[in-house]
């Protein structure tokens, strides 16, 4: 009895050790499989409509004017210097603004903006945003929303 | 022939309609659909201030979502060239069509209500105390699930109403910090509200959440009964009907049955009174860049919409978030074993008064944003 091989004292039981693989590749491959249908779940398609939106020729866009584009949900802001286009989706919750004299508001929530985009009140975190305004092979403006720049980022057509 | 249909009588209701209590315990036993009850209950929860029948409506209220809910899948095509236009047909060319329609959106309405006062009575009776923990979480858990429910819904109609709402809404999961984009990602399936989130709320609205909330009451009927039925006075070793001296009980049929019976025929009856009424809103078909103003939340949304006002991730995520982990902790947290099945009783004082503030609170800015607030969500004095 004293030279059992399979019970030495002080060793862990073969029985426990299966057990004990058993729950974690049964566990892996529980959390391999939560993680696989989660992935799936995460379209890597966009089906909605493009976001880049043609906008025509620049030359409908007058120096000094700001031009709200109903499809493509962005101002064409155009002044001496070029053109930008401006985001009229609210950085709060996704609203679209609409002007207000100078500015913009906000719908939803009441976010106010200046001129430039600056959020003056409400709860909007974050001044709305400036797209890149590129031409295509036909020269007319392209917006891609998908793509944010800087404010101060014109397009300069001569 | 006439032995024909005996023997297809008695193959399906096999103990005959009860004669005694004895026959009439045989029949709940026996019975599917009667074995939900306890064959014998106690005389204090048939009382109709023991519970106001709320957890009962809010069964029927279900079991009259699930019937008018199929039948508008019949008709409703859940893609953005379609939806809209089915609401239509529902409205002017389905024989019976308004009516179930209004049905179904009166009675998610009175859904979220119901509920909600159900939670509020099993709270100030102490019905969440030991050993009916669990089945308070469960409550909890559906409160949620009505929620949930209601709001996938709300994008169905694809309007402008229902469009913008759900933006909002997916916008507000995406001010979780960290996983928020993907939330909405998960969500959506796109950028923007748009096709795949109209489909993956359908299945959510008619497949997943259903099923959910079917398995979650199934097991919330069954502790009742595990539990030991309601709480009611009985509970409360002072009052004079107490337990201690022995529970006296009286059969399930007819005593339960019948007042079951009158509540159901009754809710039934005011919901087709309010769905013949009534007829649900349908605003212009979703335009994705035009803004209504104000663009409103359904109501019993506008209290998380005004506090999203202050800020979203607060007012939108924290806060709810909050209100709903803490519900769930309330009978971990608050153990005593007094007073049990009173309303509001001296020795409770203080934790139903904090619920009845949480309460009071939600209601006030429930009431501002649906009366109060205007264009671009301005303060006004007026209801508009």
């Amino acid at each position: 009895m004293a030279d059992d091989p399979v019970q030495q004292p002080g060793a862990v039981p073969r029985r426990n050790v299966l057990f004990a693989l058993g729950c974690g590749a049964l566990g892996l491959s529980t959390v391999a499989g939560a993680a696989a249908s989660v992935r799936f779940a995460i379209n890597p398609v966009s089906w909605g409509p493009s976001l880049r939106k043609t906008l025509g020729p620049p030359a409908q866009y007058g120096v000094g004017t700001r031009t709200w584009i109903d499809g493509a949900g962005v101002f064409v802001v155009r002044d001496a210097v070029g053109l930008r286009a401006l985001s009229g989706r609210c950085t709060h919750l996704g609203c679209t603004v609409r002007e207000d004299g100078d500015g913009f508001v906000c719908p939803c929530h009441g976010s106010t903006y200046d001129a430039e985009g600056r959020v003056t009140a409400g709860p909007a975190p974050e001044p709305l945003a400036y797209v890149r305004l590129t031409r295509d092979g036909r020269g007319r403006l392209v917006a891609d929303l998908g793509r944010e720049v800087a404010a101060d980022e014109r397009l300069k057509v001569v | 022939m006439r032995a024909f249909l005996q023997r297809l009588w008695t193959s399906l209701w096999r103990i005959g309609w009860p004669k005694d209590d004895r026959e009439a315990t045989r029949a709940m036993v026996a019975s599917i659909a009667l074995h939900v009850h306890s064959p014998k209950v106690r005389p204090g929860s048939l009382r109709f201030r023991a519970t106001w029948a709320l957890g009962l409506v809010s069964l029927v209220l279900a079991a009259l979502l699930t019937a008018t809910g199929v039948y508008l899948m019949f008709y409703y095509i859940p893609h953005p060239d379609a939806a809209w236009r089915t609401m239509k047909d529902l409205a002017f060319v389905v024989p019976f069509g308004p009516v179930t329609r209004n049905l179904h959106r009166w009675a998610a309405h009175a859904m979220v209500v119901i509920v909600t006062l159900h939670m509020a009575r099993v709270f100030l009776s102490g019905g969440y105390k030991a050993p009916r923990e669990a089945n308070w979480v469960a409550g909890v858990g559906l409160w949620v699930l009505t929620m949930a429910l209601s709001f996938t819904g709300y994008l169905l109609p694809w309007d402008q109403l229902a469009y913008w709402a759900v933006t909002v809404g997916a916008n507000m999961a995406g001010a979780v910090p960290g996983i928020g984009g993907f939330i909405k990602s998960l969500l959506l399936g796109d950028h923007s509200v748009g096709e795949p989130a109209l489909l993956r709320f359908y299945v959510l609205h008619c497949v997943l959440l259903p099923l959910l909330m079917a398995l979650i009451v199934g097991f919330h009927l069954f502790r009742v009964r595990k539990d030991g039925g309601l709480v009611t006075t009985e509970h409360d070793p002072t009052s004079d009907r107490s337990l201690v001296q022995g529970p006296r009980l009286v059969p399930a049929w007819p005593h339960l049955v019948y007042r079951e019976l009158i509540v159901t025929i009754l809710a039934t009856a005011v919901m087709m009174a309010l769905a013949l009424a009534f007829d649900a809103p349908l605003e212009p078909q979703a335009d994705p860049t035009r803004t209504p103003n104000p663009a409103k939340a359904p109501w019993y949304f506008l209290g998380i919409q005004e506090l999203a006002h202050w800020s979203a991730f607060w007012g939108g995520v924290a806060l709810p978030g909050a209100v709903v982990i803490g519900l769930s902790l309330v009978p971990y947290l608050d153990r005593g074993q007094v007073a049990l099945g009173r309303y509001m009783p001296r020795e409770r004082r203080l934790a139903c008064w904090l619920f009845l503030l949480l309460m009071t609170f939600f209601a006030v800015t429930t009431i501002i944003g649906t009366y109060f607030r205007g264009p671009a969500w301005k303060l006004m004095w007026y209801p508009g």
